[in-house]
């Protein structure tokens, strides 16, 4: 059963997060900018799917769903959000399953930065569609 | 009909009436050689070199068609970096961007009088990105006008790593999408601290699909200009994208697999 929609968790809380954690000095650098970069890619992929499901595409549910979301995008016209989505995606991987690729706090504010400006680039598209 | 350089020592045998003709025809031509000639290398502006892609496409059709001694691009393209070369060696500045063939190598040390054994070819290199170490070309062929003022090593504005030179040569419809693309770069973003690296990279979810990556490097640009860079380089390649001589399946499979990546640093 699906909670109400008032109720459903926002995706944008995950670059709230991202945002406050990056500088939170509480934890280890490196924990704070690769989890930072993860949150940040997951509410930029949450809110483009949510909008392109609204605009009548359907996705997969299992690991394709990234893939098929940004291909979307590619042949849709809206390739300047898939190529930021797909760039952010790949950094994520860095961050969350390659432990040799070095991640420094300033390209952790870039990519976290770059999430914002996705998330702003779909809901411009909201209000034109 | 007397000559200009006769004019000219008549001129300055007046002004230096100590020298014999000789002498000051000796000093007219070391200034020519040494300042006016270099000075007018340094100055003067060299047409655009051919993309590495037309040119390998040439190369192809010559040796299919058995006209290897005809190739008017690869000619051009080995005059301009010879002469980048000769700049390079005058001013201390490397001022092409583009990777320099092992041939234009010799015809650099060639025209400064300087020879060489020849190279072995190293076959397990083949099919490797083509670079000539500026160092090396630096500690083996001397300055033929002084000493470099300054060496300068800027990245390349465009390199390709081996998969995307592979399918270059491997593949018509690749070589065309990348040399129009290469040639939009070329004609807008030949200035400044930019560099575009082109990569061929599996999906990460589906190893079996690869992806051209292109990844754009802008040091000095804050994060709004590399935003807007994004924006506008993405744009070109739609216009690239759309301009092709392609099914519309064809047109759909390039949209999905031709991406940018405007990298932090």
């Amino acid at each position: 059963m699906s909670n109400p929609r008032s109720q459903r968790f926002r995706p944008r809380r995950f670059l709230k997060l991202a945002i406050r954690l990056i500088d939170d000095d509480t934890y280890n650098e490196s924990c704070r900018i690769r989890t930072s970069i993860g949150r940040a890619y997951y509410s930029a992929f949450l809110i483009i799917k949510s909008k392109l499901e609204s605009l009548g595409h359907s996705f997969p549910d299992d690991h394709n769903v990234h893939s098929a979301v940004i291909d979307t995008l590619m042949v849709r016209g809206y390739r300047q959000i898939g190529a930021k989505l797909d760039s952010l995606r790949e950094v994520r991987c860095d961050a969350d399953y390659h432990m040799n690729v070095p991640i420094k706090k300033s390209s952790g504010n870039y990519y976290v930065q770059l999430s914002q400006r996705i998330i702003d680039e779909v809901e411009l598209l909201r209000r034109i569609s | 009909m007397v000559s200009f350089k006769d004019q000219l020592i008549s001129e300055a045998s007046l002004l230096a009436p100590a020298l014999s003709r000789e002498e000051l025809s000796e000093k007219i031509s070391n200034l020519i050689e040494n300042q006016i000639l270099p000075e007018a290398l340094i100055q003067m502006r060299l047409p655009r070199l051919p993309s590495p892609a037309s040119v390998k496409t040439e190369e192809l059709m010559a040796a299919r068609y058995g006209k290897r001694a005809y190739s008017p691009l690869h000619d051009k393209m080995r005059l301009i970096q010879d002469l980048e070369k000769i700049r390079y060696k005058l001013n201390g500045s490397d001022l092409t961007d583009v990777n320099l063939p092992i041939g234009s190598e010799k015809t650099m040390q060639t025209t400064i009088g300087i020879s060489h054994p020849e190279p072995e070819l190293d076959i397990e290199r083949v099919g490797e990105q083509l670079s000539v170490d500026m160092e090396l070309i630096q500690d083996i062929s001397p300055a033929p006008f002084g000493e470099p003022k300054e060496k300068i090593k800027s990245p390349r504005l465009i390199e390709f790593d081996s998969e995307v030179t592979q399918r270059i040569v491997s593949s018509r419809s690749f070589a065309t999408l990348i040399g129009a693309i290469e040639s939009k770069i070329r004609s807008n973003y030949s200035h400044g601290k930019i560099s575009f690296s082109f990569s061929i990279r599996a999906d990460l979810d589906i190893p079996s699909r690869e992806k051209t990556k292109i990844y754009i490097s802008l040091p000095d640009y804050s994060f709004e200009e590399k935003m807007d860079f994004w924006d506008k380089i993405e744009t070109e390649i739609k216009n690239v994208i759309e301009s092709l001589d392609v099914s519309e399946d064809e047109r759909n499979e390039i949209r999905r697999n031709l991406l940018t990546h405007v990298r932090a640093v």
